[in-house]
């Protein structure tokens, strides 16, 4: 289970090894704003919720370090969700492909 | 309760990364002001039962909407916390919007025409 923001951030940083510079810069961003934001209401909301116990629950609305790097590196990598079907247009790929 | 196997997760990953770009546009349009991401989320997360992609999987497709310049965001420091991103519409996320509004209106009557059980 995990204890901290940074532990989390820890983690997903290591998730994201492979990942280019802006790529990690961006997800740990993102992933601090969010978490620190979360904790910080929930702490105001539910002063008698241990902090872990609140980072464990938004946690796990925001997913774990190893589902936002997959998400991540996913869209980073092929932004365009259906590669087989860059020959035509077609519904799929509009909508997917917005790159 | 479906526990989804991998290609099960393979797919709805692909389907999130479209729905979720409509839908975070939608909310943009709507809104007053910039919102951030931890404000669209709790959003999301209010006005739906169940969300299909976790809070984590909306950043990486905001970005990718800026990167298009169907968004544009600027960092601002807030007073309890790390500074915020707010995200805000452009003319073309608007444009972009009606257009994909329609595609995606298709896209769920020809989904449903032929997956009718």
């Amino acid at each position: 289970m995990i204890q901290s923001i940074n532990e989390y951030l820890n983690q997903l940083k290591k998730e994201l090894a492979e990942s280019d510079s802006a790529t990690i810069q961006d997800a740990l961003s993102d992933a601090e704003e969010h978490l620190r934001t979360a904790l910080n209401s929930a702490i105001k909301s539910q002063p008698n919720v241990s902090e872990v116990d609140a980072l464990t629950s938004i946690i796990e609305k925001y997913g774990p370090p190893s589902d936002v790097a997959t998400d991540r590196s996913a869209l980073t990598a092929n932004p365009c969700g259906v590669s087989e079907h860059r020959e035509g247009i077609n519904h799929f790929t509009i909508l997917w492909c917005f790159c | 309760m479906i526990v989804p196997n991998d290609a099960d997760k393979k797919l709805q990953r692909e389907l999130n990364t479209g729905t979720a770009s409509v839908v975070l546009l939608s909310i943009l349009e709507r809104a007053f002001e910039p919102m951030y991401g931890y404000q669209i989320a709790k959003y999301i997360e209010n006005s739906v039962e169940d969300m299909p992609m976790t809070q984590g999987a909306l950043y990486p497709v905001l970005r990718s909407l800026e990167s298009n310049n169907l968004l544009e965001s600027e960092v601002e420091p807030s007073v309890s916390g790390p500074p915020r991103r707010y995200y805000k519409i452009t003319e073309s996320g608007r444009e972009t919007l009606i257009r994909w509004i329609k595609i995606w209106s298709q896209t769920k009557v020809f989904v449903d025409n032929d997956t009718k059980y």
